[in-house]
């Protein structure tokens, strides 16, 4: 059912998915985000939610990532956003993004033979990876989703993804920091025994950690193993 | 240690030595430890300022400071030559020089033990522990993870509701861990002997009626019992008769035999109230095996 309200709240949203797709300033992605998440909550069969134009790009696509070497400062992050869902993946490689515009490949990719030319129907910008072996592997696509549909998505393109394990923030209170440590430099040893040049752990949430930044991503960090 | 044959007995000193010592920080650092704990080993003065067992510089500045007159120093005999060790307690002159500087409330310097009561024999025992305990967790010390220790002396507290100084709790000794701009505080009980239900309630009571509402979300009362059934039988007790004390006041346990080294300190060995659990097995009972650290980000 739709009142007058949802309606007045639908055009809202339609004026802030234009003003966020020009690149506006006035409003942030997870900010335009909350909007849509409560239209889906009171209205799930808007019409607004089916349009293909509601696709946000993600403000934090490609941006540098946030280094950290304190475990003790990733614990208190994750306590005070009451242990969230994160994923991590090793930080390895050379970066590199690439750009599909109707469904075509733009970069010049002769070296890499893993990366598609084509991805059907896709215009947007995909970030990875050049590993030792010249073999690309795509861990962030630039609009808002979850990160496990990125990953989805990116398989179903024919993308070889990042290996990433779910980081189980709610034990964080049973288990000591140097324990942590122990655990993340074996899932590094690990990557590194896989052929990866590896320098630390990509820890990844779906919901901003620290507050938006021009440069530095909100979604992610860097926990550096020195 | 063993403290059953205890002798206490004040080395002898023939006269004040004339050594210059100067009283720099070190000393004043060395003398404010020993006055919040009461006693105190070389090897726990060392604990506390450089994290390690052993100090050359420490040991050395120790037997100065007694050759000054600062310090008075006993062994412990225990029927066993190996292993005999000195522990340093305040002097007067120690105290007067405290109280020149102007650290310490006057009041708290008149009222401080004197050497007789030191060392008796069950006073001894507990702040030996007490010390033992405390610079043990000093050893986790590092530059991300801060902790600054108050023996009772300094864990006494201010009545917020008569914004008097009086005691209306003393821990044995408080424990301030701070991660950047987090601070808590670590209310520190040692239970050394096994005490009636009454009187555990009432020791706790004390903390619920005077913890200031405020700085409750920043403090924790830890208390370290000597043996699991010990600890079995305060959670017991709380549950059964008082549950609601733990609405009003963070609370946590563990037992000497979970603290054998001092990295066990910040380790998943506390219960809490979220983590305990009352069984039925006959008769009622409590479940203490799940644990969890002191704080969850160390």
């Amino acid at each position: 059912m739709i009142n007058s309200y949802t309606q007045k709240l639908e055009q809202i949203i339609v004026e802030m998915n234009a003003a966020v797709s020009n690149g506006s300033v006035d409003i942030a992605t997870h900010e335009y985000q909350r909007w849509l998440d409560f239209l889906k909550h009171i209205h799930p069969e808007s019409d607004v939610l089916k349009q293909k134009s509601a696709v946000i790009i993600d403000e934090n696509f490609n941006k540098k990532v946030r280094i950290l070497s304190n475990m003790q400062e990733i614990m208190r992050l994750a306590e005070k956003q009451r242990y969230p869902t994160w994923f991590i993946h090793p930080s390895c490689g050379e970066s590199l993004v690439l750009e599909y515009e109707h469904g075509v490949l733009k970069n010049d990719t002769e070296k890499d033979r893993s990366i598609p030319k084509t991805l059907k129907g896709f215009t947007g910008k995909i970030h990875g990876v050049s590993s030792a072996n010249s073999q690309f592997i795509a861990h962030d696509i630039n609009t808002v989703m979850p990160f496990l549909k990125k990953m989805e998505i990116l398989k179903n393109y024919g993308f070889t993804t990042t290996e990433f394990v779910l980081f189980p923030t709610d034990k964080i209170p049973t288990i000591s920091s140097s324990k942590l440590i122990a655990s993340f430099q074996n899932y590094i040893s690990k990557a590194r025994s896989d052929g990866l040049s590896v320098d630390g752990v990509i820890v990844v949430s779906d919901v901003p950690l620290f507050p938006v930044d021009n440069e530095l991503s909100s979604r992610k960090m860097l926990f550096q193993i020195i | 240690m063993n403290l059953d044959g205890l002798e206490l007995t004040l080395t002898p000193r023939t006269a004040i030595d004339s050594y210059n010592l100067q009283i720099n920080q070190s000393t004043l650092d060395i003398l404010s430890l020993i006055l919040e704990f009461k006693v105190a080993t070389s090897w726990q003065i060392s604990r506390f300022l450089t994290q390690k067992d052993q100090s050359k510089y420490l040991y050395l500045k120790l037997h100065r400071m007694w050759q000054a007159g600062l310090l008075e120093s006993f062994k412990i005999f225990s029927g066993h030559q190996a292993a005999i060790p000195l522990y340093y307690l305040l002097a007067k002159k120690g105290l007067s020089i405290l109280k020149q500087k102007g650290i310490y409330d006057p009041k708290y310097i008149k009222n401080y033990p004197p050497t007789k009561a030191l060392l008796s024999s069950t006073f001894f025992k507990h702040e030996a522990q007490v010390i033992e305990l405390a610079s043990m967790e000093a050893k986790n010390k590092t530059k991300n993870l801060n902790l600054t220790f108050k023996g009772e002396l300094g864990s006494g507290s201010h009545d917020w509701r008569s914004d008097k100084n009086i005691e209306v709790f003393t821990p044995d000794y408080t424990v301030l861990y701070t991660v950047g701009t987090d601070v808590m505080h670590i209310y520190s009980e040692c239970e050394r002997t096994l005490k009636s239900k009454e009187a555990m309630i009432h020791k706790l009571e004390r903390y619920v009626l005077h913890l200031n509402p405020e700085h409750r979300r920043q403090s924790i009362v830890r208390l370290i019992f000597q043996t699991p059934n010990m600890e079995q039988s305060f959670w017991l007790n709380i549950l059964s008769n008082k549950a609601h004390f733990l609405q009003t006041v963070n609370v946590m346990t563990t037992n000497l035999l979970c603290l054998e080294d001092h990295k066990q300190f910040l380790e998943p060995i506390y219960v809490s109230p979220n983590t305990v659990k009352l069984t039925k097995e006959g008769r009622l009972g409590v479940d203490t095996s799940s644990r969890i650290k002191l704080l969850p980000f160390l």
